[in-house]
């Protein structure tokens, strides 16, 4: 499934931090915003706020690029979309796939055969039914070529869709796929006749219609995107996931302001009440600040060090050398001085965002000692010299430093680790589509889908028929655990299964096992003390303490 | 003089030719963009047919000539991440632009030129001493420094004017004088001393001999004299602006065209790029056309140099 644009949340956080006199401007900020951001009148402290203003604005890093949402895979054109359209489920806060459009799913006997039940009564904001018919039909405008749109490789493997009845679609797919439900989070569900009409699939990109929470007003391109609330929305009613919500505010703007100097000043002025992305070097002054809070939001995006076996006279071809230098690094305090603190230590392939994470795998300790002993034993007792191929510009806040700083750990077991950078866009041709220039030693990566499943990441990345195995890893049994998994659409068999392959892909060491990196916000506490953000998207649907749908 | 328009716009065009090649390779030398817009599990055959269908299968040169082939006529292509057409990117972006560097220049005109006066004026004084430190800070400080300083000062701090966007007049306030600054401070140290030489001409004191007020004598006798050069400076740093303005609209969330040029850098936009460059260069070029063109008139031993 297609990578959630990192790119665009990557180059535009590189923006920010290579804004000039970034501290100069922090250091103003930090006095100002004391003295000037007063309490709200009448709310006590640290007291939820029963009802929101009219109005949020929120503040991204670039603007989305299409009003429709099956052409739009940008960072702030999802979280736009999350509020006008409905896909067949949303995630709530906490990561949970919740029913919307859909009410429950099933595969049938045959698992190629995925069979949704649709809410009953649920209509687009121009009145238009939503309907088995309308499922066929996004499925359909999705694996249209010419329409070209973002998710189209994830609908390769749909055959067809059947209307079964008017609220039931059956899918038909080529081979058993437990992630479907996945696809249909981000199908946002446009209206069928709107799209059939004399402007055809254009009409949704010029005023876009859903089902969501919030009616498209307009978009000022590369300024802010207007929202007015839709007061009847179907999740609110009685008895629907996000019935216990408080109703987002009337209006919602999403901004865009690219310089994170800029988008710290409108959140000290009060211009806007969310901002996405604040630089790391921010990070400790809103911390400090009463008025604001800092959240690092769980993402489905980490870094780490691939273990290139691409060379065949590799020290990395051999076990003990990979586990060695997972022993050798200090990920904790990495995390914990570079990284602020934020991200999450990641054991195996994935972290705790996804679908088959084992919490009861724990990560390779800090133990040079152990790691020399290692390398003797595998011959390499006066270490070895290795290409280091790291991303410049950074993937991940933060990747300037953290890079040097796992070359300087491999140095202390005699590892040494030749800096090499590559801009992200090279590396890929390079390492990925041609197999010379090698031989490859370490390749930094940044890997993380939006699906938050692990087949994504697995077997992609370390299946080694993987189209983005960069490091040319190879096992049978590996290969066969992933298989497994994708083939089957029992959950707690896929679970098992999972299991066993994350316990032996630590063991295996294929990668220098990193952290799983996180979106970070700042906003008003005093205004919006109930805030939940789901992953990158600043959602005010699900507004409140109880507000999250429950599953 | 004919001989003389038709050998600079031949050079102008030269120069628009050279600019477009140097960005049409730069920015091919800077990475793929075929890999940040496909998904990395894409097949070979994916990433083959995307460049066959962006035409960067074709060896350089050619692509090259379908650019400029395409640019003469207006046509920029397609842009890979916005999937538009870019010169309609680029003409929505141009009012938000013209309206920055109008209200820059409309402001470094009529807060640089008093104040250039007022210096000459009241030479060697406290005032005078102040201006000419202001120009200095304006003319030798980053403007983006100059910006952030202003969005603490002005927006922070003193809450006074919006820090980031496009919508009301005081929108416009804090970018437009950011984007002026340069220009307000060049044409405040130009008309000071243009005005000094002036202000001891046989004629000022005559002028003021002949008991006339010492206002008609600044404003009729002595502004416009020393006019002229003002005049062509105005005109030749009107490009300087513009390319200020890149900076400014990232600063301050501008929506213009300068920022839609600069994030499609960072995505390997390229048609973006080539069609914004090859714009601003053009205009860039007929500004400096016209003014050489009108100072030729007006200064007839040009034209035969």
């Amino acid at each position: 499934m297609r990578e959630r644009n990192y790119w665009t949340h990557v180059f535009a956080k590189r923006l920010s931090r290579r804004q000039a006199l970034g501290t100069a401007a922090r250091a103003g900020l930090g006095l100002a915003g004391l003295s000037l951001l007063g309490c709200a009148p009448g709310a006590a402290p640290g007291a939820p706020a029963a009802q929101l203003p009219e109005q949020i604005t929120v503040a991204y890093i670039v603007d989305q690029i299409n009003n429709d949402a099956h052409l739009d895979s940008t960072i702030m054109g999802v979280a736009v979309q999350d509020h006008i359209y409905d896909g067949l489920f949303k995630r709530s806060a906490s990561l949970a796939i919740v029913p919307a459009l859909a009410e429950s799913h099933r595969w049938l006997d045959d698992p190629k055969i995925w069979e949704v039940k649709l809410r009953k009564g649920i209509k687009f904001h121009n009145g238009e039914p939503m309907n088995a018919e309308v499922v066929k039909f996004n499925t359909e405008r999705q694996q249209n070529a010419d329409f070209k749109p973002r998710y189209i490789s994830d609908f390769k493997a749909i055959k067809k869709v059947e209307v079964v009845d008017e609220y039931t679609a059956r899918v038909y797919s080529e081979a058993p796929d437990p992630t479907m439900p996945l696809k249909y989070i981000q199908t946002g569900m446009v209206p069928m006749k709107y799209n059939q009409g004399p402007t055809g699939n254009k009409a949704q990109s010029d005023n876009p219609i859903g089902t969501g929470p919030y009616r498209y007003v307009k978009w000022f391109k590369d300024d802010r995107v207007e929202m007015e609330r839709n007061d009847d929305w179907w999740g609110w009613q009685k008895g629907m996931p996000w019935e216990k919500a408080i109703k987002g505010p009337k209006k919602l703007i999403y901004r865009v302001i690219p310089q994170s100097a800029g988008r710290m000043a409108a959140l000290k002025t009060g211009e806007a009440d969310v901002i996405f992305g604040p630089a790391m070097e921010e990070i400790d002054a809103i911390k400090a600040d009463p008025n604001f809070t800092f959240l690092p939001n769980k993402s489905g995006g980490s870094p780490h060090i691939i273990l290139s076996v691409f060379d065949k006279k590799s020290p990395l071809q051999d076990k003990r050398v990979r586990q060695a230098l997972n022993y050798a690094v200090d990920m904790d305090t990495i995390i914990k001085k570079i990284m602020k603190g934020n991200p999450e230590r990641q054991a195996s392939a994935v972290g705790s965002s996804y679908f088959g994470f084992d919490k009861d795998l724990k990560p390779y300790p800090y133990d040079p000692k152990k790691a020399k002993e290692l390398l003797a034993q595998a011959g390499y007792a006066n270490g070895f010299e290795v290409v280091f191929d790291h991303n410049d510009p950074v993937c991940y806040p933060g990747g300037s430093e953290y890079v040097p700083a796992i070359a300087g750990y491999l140095a202390d077991v005699g590892v040494k680790a030749k800096l090499t950078p590559h801009a992200a866009s090279l590396q890929f041709r390079e390492t990925s589509l041609a197999k010379k220039d090698g031989p490859y030693g370490l390749i930094e990566s940044c890997r993380g889908t939006s699906t938050l499943d692990i087949d994504f990441i697995v077997n992609q990345n370390i299946h080694s028929k993987g189209t983005r195995n960069h490091g040319y890893y190879n096992n049978p049994e590996v290969d066969k655990l992933i298989d497994q998994g994708r083939s089957t659409v029992k959950v707690e068999e896929r679970k098992a299964i999972y299991k066993k392959l994350l316990t032996l892909i630590k063991d295996e060491a294929p990668w220098i096992f990193m952290f799983q990196v996180t979106y970070d916000f700042a906003y008003n506490k005093k205004k919006l003390p109930n805030f939940n953000p789901v992953m990158w998207m600043a959602t005010f649907y699900n507004y409140g303490p109880e507000g999250d749908a429950k599953v | 003089m004919q001989a003389y328009i038709i050998k600079r716009f031949l050079q102008g065009i030269i120069v628009i030719l050279g600019v477009s090649v140097v960005v049409f390779v730069l920015i091919r030398l800077t990475g793929d963009p075929v890999s940040l817009m496909l998904p990395e599990d894409a097949s070979l055959q994916d990433i083959q047919r995307i460049r066959k269908v962006l035409g960067l299968d074709e060896p350089i040169h050619i692509q090259y000539l379908k650019f400029i082939s395409g640019a003469v006529r207006g046509d920029f292509g397609m842009s890979l991440h916005h999937e538009q057409p870019v010169t309609k990117l680029i003409f929505e972006r141009v009012p938000a632009t013209l309206e920055l560097a109008g209200g820059a220049l409309l402001l470094s005109i009529f807060i640089g030129l008093p104040l250039g006066v007022l210096a000459a004026l009241k030479r060697r004084t406290a005032l005078d001493g102040l201006v000419m430190l202001g120009a200095l800070v304006g003319q030798s400080a980053p403007s983006f420094w100059i910006g952030i300083i202003f969005i603490l000062f002005f927006g922070v701090q003193l809450r006074w004017l919006p820090v980031a966007g496009r919508g009301s007049i005081q929108h416009l306030i804090l970018p437009a004088f950011t984007a002026g600054f340069f220009s307000m401070a060049l044409y405040a140290r130009l008309t000071r001393s243009t005005m000094l030489d002036v202000l001891i001409q046989d004629y000022i004191k005559t002028a003021r001999a002949k008991g006339l007020k010492e206002i008609w004598v600044v404003t009729k006798h002595a502004l416009r004299n020393c006019l002229i050069p003002v005049v062509t400076v105005i005109g030749l740093s009107i490009g300087h602006l513009l390319g200020g303005i890149f900076i400014i609209e990232m600063v301050f969330a501008w929506p213009g065209m300068g920022r839609l040029a600069v994030m499609a850098i960072y995505s390997l936009d390229y048609p973006i790029v080539q069609g914004v460059v090859f714009m601003v260069s053009t205009l860039y070029v007929f500004i400096n056309l016209g003014v050489d063109i009108l100072y030729a008139y007006l200064n007839p031993q040009i034209r035969y140099a």
